[in-house]
């Protein structure tokens, strides 16, 4: 669904990744796991279209990024950021209706089916039952969670997430976790989210996309490459995740220690 | 979606019906402070014989040319050009993600004054009188205004914080005021003289030929503005946002600034700089409708704003014992006790 050919990215001067590939297909949930700095925002900024890599390409359905309108490229991605949302008196609903603003005409009139998708996300994020509240009086958590919701509601095949979970107790984590899971296999939506937390990445994904730090991109599924540190390879992803810090990954407790 | 879901098929939410009782309630206030501008002024006039020379009945010939050429006209400029700053000062606000953004404070009426002040002080003479000189002072007026909005477009971008934009658009305000005072210096005692009537600022002394274009031009800017509500409300979560939604945002950006430049410039050029009115009343309209949707939010801040410079306007002339006060004395002071208590309640930018 979504893909990345050859891409080098970072700042000049300054490479996070070179010539990196990797591919997000329908119906699976990956995560994009690496130390501070690595690159992961950067990363799915580039893959939401935000920011031009140095140099490769993003396809969606096949087509370029490039090429593509900021409408056309909406209905395909919808992305929650770490923007913080002042909208200090718009209600939760209303922030989660604008996720249909590329299906929508001029004015964002909101048909039956638009409404229904918008009920449909509030619900599922439960977020339902403090719709009708501002959202600058919500609680970091809270508000997160309708960004979720909103993003859900432009309704695309692909949804790009970063650190949705930062804000969120263990609860709230595990309950995103398992949505997005089901979003992904129920919907058939490609979703790629970025974590801190390896354990419920090995866990729940599909697939991890791992940024060791090292310019590399390193996409492969959680048995694969638990597997692989097991077996004590020489440079496997996990053990190259942290490599120079105090920590060694733990294969019993699938977390670092 | 297929996840399996409760509907709630719920319609409207109610802060909608709030937003529409806020606006009726705006409308109705405007007309009692439109009644009260045609029954007190500077002479007195009986409300009986408000009302024939309104219809054309039984006056004398003072007041019917008091009630129809001087306070009518004032009525429907005062409620135009609050109007028109209002929608500007919003348009601003949710442009530059600011709620302390409105076109006096961001040097854009000092942009139209100094346009306006080139042409009055330097090609007055050469333009004559008449339709051209009107249509020069408004052409100063949009050039001046642009200039600034672009200056402003570029420091937003090179600038980061809400404070430092402001600090910015201050200076740039600052800087086109001593142009203005250069010009003055530089410039004939007959210039000066009207240069400096006009700079005051006023509601007041516009002739029907003038209202007749000033109030249409308004309407049709503020009309326009009512096409961009729905990337307005997306501009509300922020650039990135807004551009994950589908929003063109450099061309929506620069819409919006040139759409509040103009009408900040129209104002401008008839009515002269009008102080905070565009700042202001854009939180009163989001106070009273409780909403930041500009669904709502937009038609109630041209009501609102139209009716604070009728309040304006009124004071100006009760107030002054048989003389008329410059508004620009008093929208400060009506204005700025809400400003203080926006930036008290917010703790922040």
């Amino acid at each position: 669904m979504l893909e990345l050919i050859n891409i080098t990215a970072g700042y000049h001067g300054r490479h996070l990744l070179e010539g990196a590939n990797a591919t997000l297909t329908k119906g699976e949930l990956a995560t994009l796991v690496g130390a501070n700095g690595a690159g992961k925002s950067t990363l799915l900024r580039i893959m939401s279209g935000d920011l031009a890599p140095l140099e490769g390409e993003v396809t969606v359905a096949g087509r370029p990024l490039g090429g593509m309108s900021r409408r056309e490229l909406a209905r395909l991605v919808s992305v929650v950021n770490t923007d913080r949302v002042e909208a200090d008196a718009l209600t939760v609903r209303e922030v989660v209706e604008m996720g249909r603003y590329p299906h929508t005409g001029f004015f964002g009139r909101l048909g039956a089916d638009d409404r229904r998708i918008v009920d449909e996300a509030l619900a599922v994020t439960g977020t339902e039952r403090f719709s009708t509240r501002n959202v600058s009086t919500l609680s970091d958590g809270e508000r997160q969670k309708v960004m979720v919701a909103r993003a859900l509601a432009q309704d695309t095949p692909v949804v790009l997430l970063d650190e949705p979970t930062a804000f969120l107790d263990v609860a709230g984590r595990v309950e995103l976790l398992n949505l997005l899971r089901r979003l992904a296999a129920e919907c058939d939506k490609a979703v790629l989210l970025s974590s801190h937390h390896i354990s419920s990445a090995l866990e729940l994904s599909d697939k991890l996309w791992l940024m060791p730090g090292d310019r590399t991109l390193v996409v492969d599924t959680p048995a694969n490459l638990i597997a692989a540190q097991k077996a004590a390879e020489p440079a496997n992803a996990l053990d190259r995740l942290f490599a120079g810090r105090n920590v060694t990954f733990d294969p019993m407790r699938l977390d670092y220690r | 979606m297929d996840l399996t879901l409760r509907n709630a098929g719920r319609e409207n939410n109610p802060g909608s019906a709030r937003g529409r009782i806020a606006i009726v309630a705006g409308i109705v206030v405007s007309l009692i402070l439109a009644v009260a501008l045609l029954l007190c002024g500077t002479v007195d006039i009986a409300p009986a014989e408000v009302w024939n020379a309104l219809m054309g009945g039984d006056a004398s010939a003072v007041a019917r040319m008091i009630v129809n050429e001087v306070r009518l006209p004032m009525i429907v400029t005062a409620f135009c050009a609050g109007m028109g700053l209002a929608v500007a000062g919003l348009l601003l606000q949710t442009t530059f993600n600011n709620p302390l953004a409105g076109p006096s404070i961001l040097g854009v009426s000092t942009g139209a004054s100094l346009g306006v002040a080139v042409v009055m002080l330097g090609l007055g003479g050469w333009l004559g009188g008449g339709v051209g000189y009107y249509a020069g002072i408004l052409g100063g007026a949009v050039a001046g205004a642009g200039a600034v909005m672009l200056l402003l477009l570029a420091f937003s971008m090179l600038l980061r914080g809400n404070a430092m934009l402001l600090i910015a658009g201050i200076l740039i305000g600052y800087m086109a005021s001593s142009a203005i005072s250069l010009l003055n210096f530089f410039s004939t005692q007959q210039g000066v003289h009207s240069y400096v009537i006009w700079g005051m600022g006023s509601f007041a002394g516009l002739t029907w030929e003038r209202v007749t274009v000033f109030a249409p031009l308004s309407l049709v800017a503020v009309v326009l503005s009512m096409l961009f509500v729905k990337p307005l409300n997306a501009m509300l979560l922020g650039r990135r946002y807004a551009e994950s939604m589908g929003v063109d945002i450099r061309r929506t950006r620069n819409g919006l600034l040139l759409l509040s430049g103009v009408l900040t410039a129209i104002v401008t050029a008839f009515c002269g700089p009008i102080g905070f009115l565009g700042l202001v009343m854009p939180h009163v309209a989001r106070m009273i409708t409780g909403t930041s949707s500009h669904g709502r939010l937009l038609p109630a801040t041209a009501i609102f704003g139209g009716g604070g410079a009728l309040l304006c306007a009124w004071l100006s002339v009760v107030c002054g014992g048989g003389q008329l006060i410059p508004v620009n004395a008093i929208t400060p002071l009506i204005s700025i006790p809400v400003i203080i208590y926006i930036i008290v309640r917010r703790k922040k930018l």
